[in-house]
């Protein structure tokens, strides 16, 4: 049994025990619920929580930047929750004085926020000063006089020779003075004749960008002296505040513990949004997993007496949701069948079938005795250290399952980090070599040739898998027209393919049964078509899904390519290192150096192509025989967490 | 002059750069998204650098192939006799991979920039986010497979 079995049923009780039943139910885990579909009354409005939790949000991330704490590598992958209790939550609410906390940081927010506000206009104003700082005059005594006018701007550096020749040609009464420049823009102040109409013509033709400095009654440097003041006021006065702030950093984790407690308190209220009520009870229907159902009914019946729980029969077309339930082996395996998506009604659960193929490939596209023991080590180290979410703990389970036997095919291929077998002294080396059954890089062929038989025998089990469904299903006749013929037909057609290269005397019997086959399936594929035409063309058509399957096949020839890039690349790493074992004096602690990183390279992006592709061959070549992934997934109302994980 | 060992070296040096070239271009394309993913939301910075790491193999594969084919002319240990027309097979046969790498590489990367505005929206959905550009490196692979079965079965 590898998708649980579910039961809908509907939790009734008087409305007084409302609270504490949904209290349960969120502890437990165990219910899918379902919306009653009936208009709400309208004490069901927005929960009072809801809008407390960005506020926590941004106090916890604000204190967690000024803390300074830098994560560790890992936890950008894996964030760390600490596991606490729900009765500390709890207590922590009611005992911790967050209102005021949160108050104070939230006004200091805001002064931070008004201060950064204050900080960029203050630079942008001396931006805009900055290249007047040379200018003698006060400020407000930029402007035009009862016959002369002048306008302050800046120029592009490559123009200046223009300008200053329209200028002198047709304003012969005006003057130009250079302020300040660099190759890029020069600032000038432009003299002219109050009644020139052709001033604007001339800036407009040489895209003179005029600035408009602020009028006022100091010159340019003290207006600067000035700002450069307030800015360091601005700057002290921000740092008061975040040294301020620093003393609620011990209370982080505290707020964080607020910040679930409520966070539950949504999620609860969420759920309860779908029962329905009546004057005086209220019902939540929903699934749940018939394994868990005594315990559940159990536990309400002893805890609250005014309480009930009925089972429902589901409705015309309603379908379960999805809940799978595997033993211990298969279990990683999950988190590759979630990718594709969950088993949907009448459909088997992949898991099983796709899990040795899975570690297989994977292993073999690793390939490394040292990569794989290395790869089991840490990822046993963070299993046992960080406490995960369900699918991160399947992901570091799979990776440490597929380590190990990473080790095994590793032995097999010969490959130790990429050292070179015949280097290493006897007896080691001789017995390691006798070890080695393939050796992908002095003989890629066989290689090929076993990682493309191996892709036919699982397509060939996937169609298997196809046809016991159909068989389950009592549809005896499609499994076998359409699954077992053929698994008959890739069988003979394959044997032919290998025993006529190898010029075997029974090529000749399986010819004859791979023609068979296809006569088969000529005369069976076009069955359901009405006219014989149709169907004629129709069998004679499927016969074109051969090449889909020797497509498929190919594709598994990717197993060759991934195992020889980790072990040459491991090789390459190994030869540069002693290469530069003879530069003098830092030799070896450079190739100790390039030793360790080049090795630490190799493996992460050799285990992400492993685990990429290895799924890749699951969902795409193996799952196209039989799988749709059509189903829901079960998603208990439970506990939903940010900061921490509730025990 | 020894054209033979020449143009060996030149379709591994070929291998190595087109398939370098496109791993640069198309690993630049998913870092452009992934900058802007992570301004909103750094704390995404993890799952967003695999996507964007993902474009990076067709690097390593040609990288593989030039050294394969160094392997096929011993030119660590220093290099044997290649006569011409050797020589010329092993140019072309480095041309597969040096060439699909440099495209898939550049497409791979595309795929990647979708795979990572997936994951901004849906963080949940990672492991469906990091198949779609699996799909364009297949081709990738199978440039280098082609390369490698051809060096290897070309007699010198």
């Amino acid at each position: 049994m590898s998708i649980a079995d579910m039961e809908k049923i509907a939790v009734i009780g008087h409305i007084s025990v409302k609270d504490k039943i949904l209290s349960i139910l969120q502890k437990d885990r165990t219910l899918h619920p379902l919306d009653a579909q009936q208009e709400g009354p309208s004490e069901y409005k927005s929960g009072d929580f809801e809008p407390l939790l960005p506020e926590l949000e941004l106090a916890i991330s604000l204190l967690v930047k000024v803390s300074g704490k830098k994560k560790s590598f890992i936890e950008n992958f894996v964030p760390y929750k600490e596991p606490v209790e729900m009765s500390v939550l709890e207590k922590t609410s009611h005992d911790f004085d967050w209102r005021s906390v949160l108050s104070s940081i939230k006004s200091m927010e805001s002064e931070l926020s008004n201060l950064n506000n204050l900080l960029s206009t203050l630079k942008k104003e001396r931006d805009i000063l900055l290249p007047w700082a040379a200018l003698k005059v006060k400020l407000k005594d930029l402007s035009c006089t009862k016959k002369t006018c002048m306008v302050a701007g800046s120029v592009k550096t490559k123009k200046m020779q223009l300008l200053q020749e329209e200028l002198s040609s047709q304003i012969p009464a005006s003057a130009i003075e250079i302020i300040s420049g660099n190759p890029d823009k020069t600032h000038v102040i432009i003299f002219y004749a109050k009644d020139s109409a052709k001033i604007d013509d001339i800036l407009s033709k040489i895209n003179f960008e005029k600035v408009s400095l602020p009028l006022s009654e100091r010159t340019a440097s003290q207006e600067l002296a000035a700002i450069e003041t307030s800015l360091k006021e601005v700057e002290q006065e921000n740092g008061t505040i975040i040294s301020e702030l620093k003393k609620y950093v011990p209370h982080l984790s505290k707020l964080s513990y607020v910040y679930d407690y409520f966070f539950q308190k949504v999620v609860k209220k969420t759920a309860e949004r779908k029962a329905g009520v009546t004057g005086s009870t209220f019902f939540l229907s929903g699934w749940v997993p018939k394994y868990k159902l005594p315990g559940l009914s159990e536990e309400l019946k002893n805890e609250i007496p005014l309480c009930a729980i009925e089972r429902v029969l589901p409705e015309e077309g309603e379908d379960p949701p999805t809940l799978l339930k595997n033993a211990a082996v298969f279990y990683p395996f999950e988190a590759i069948t979630r990718i594709f998506g969950l088993p949907g009604k009448g459909e088997v659960d992949p898991t099983g079938p796709l899990s040795m193929f899975y570690l297989l490939f994977f292993a073999m596209c690793l390939s490394d005795v040292g990569y794989g023991l290395i790869l089991s080590i840490v990822s046993w180290y963070y299993l046992r250290k960080l406490t995960l979410s369900e699918g991160g703990k399947k992901l570091l389970i799979l990776l440490f399952v597929g380590g190990i036997a990473t080790i095994f095919v590793g032995v097999i291929s010969g490959s130790y980090f990429g050292i070179d077998l015949a280097r290493i002294p006897a007896p080691a080396g001789p017995f390691l070599i006798k070890m080695r059954l393939i050796d992908p890089i002095k003989n890629p062929l066989s290689v090929l040739g076993l990682s493309v038989g191996l892709g036919l025998l699982q397509i060939i089990y996937g169609i298997f898998v196809s046809m016991l469904s159909k068989i389950q299903k009592n549809q005896w006749v499609d499994g076998i027209l359409d699954d077992g013929l053929w698994i008959f037909f890739l069988l003979s057609l394959s044997g032919y393919a290998v025993s006529s290269a190898a010029a075997q005397s029974y090529s000749g019997v399986l010819s004859i049964m791979s023609m068979a086959g296809a006569t088969l399936l000529v005369l069976t594929q076009g069955r359901q078509e009405k006219n014989i035409f149709q169907k004629g063309i129709k069998g004679i058509l499927s016969l074109y899904r051969t090449t889909g399957f020797l497509g498929d096949t190919l594709s598994y020839s990717r197993l060759l390519a991934l195992m020889m890039t980790t072990s040459i690349i491991g090789m390459v790493v190994n030869i540069i290192a002693e290469l530069t074992g003879n530069v003098p004096y830092i030799g070896y602690l450079l190739m100790v150096a390039i030793l360790v990183v080049g090795h630490i390279f190799n493996l992460v992006i050799s285990v992400l192509g492993a685990f990429i592709h290895s799924a890749r061959l699951q969902l795409v070549e193996f799952f196209g025989k039989f799988y749709e992934g059509s189903g829901k997934e079960f998603k208990p109302f439970g506990y939903e967490t940010k900061y921490v994980v509730i025990k | 002059m020894d054209w033979g060992i020449g143009l060996a070296i030149a379709g591994a040096a070929f291998a190595a750069f087109l398939g370098a070239s496109g791993s640069a271009w198309g690993i630049s394309i998913a870092a452009e998204a992934a900058g802007g993913v992570i301004t909103e939301d750094p704390e995404k910075f993890g799952r967003v650098l695999v996507m964007l790491a993902l474009p990076g193999t067709q690097g390593f594969y040609g990288f593989l192939g030039a050294f394969y084919i160094m392997m096929k002319i011993n030119l660590l240990g220093g290099g044997m006799a290649v006569p011409f027309s050797a020589g010329l097979q092993l140019f072309f046969a480095a041309l597969p991979l040096g060439i699909a790498g440099l495209v898939s590489g550049y497409y791979q990367g595309r795929a990647s920039v979708a795979g990572i505005l997936l994951i901004a929206k849906r963080p949940e959905e990672m492991g469906k986010a990091i198949i779609l550009p699996a799909m364009v490196e297949t081709y990738a692979v199978l440039g280098l497979l082609a390369t490698i079965i051809l060096v290897s079965s070309i007699k010198i």
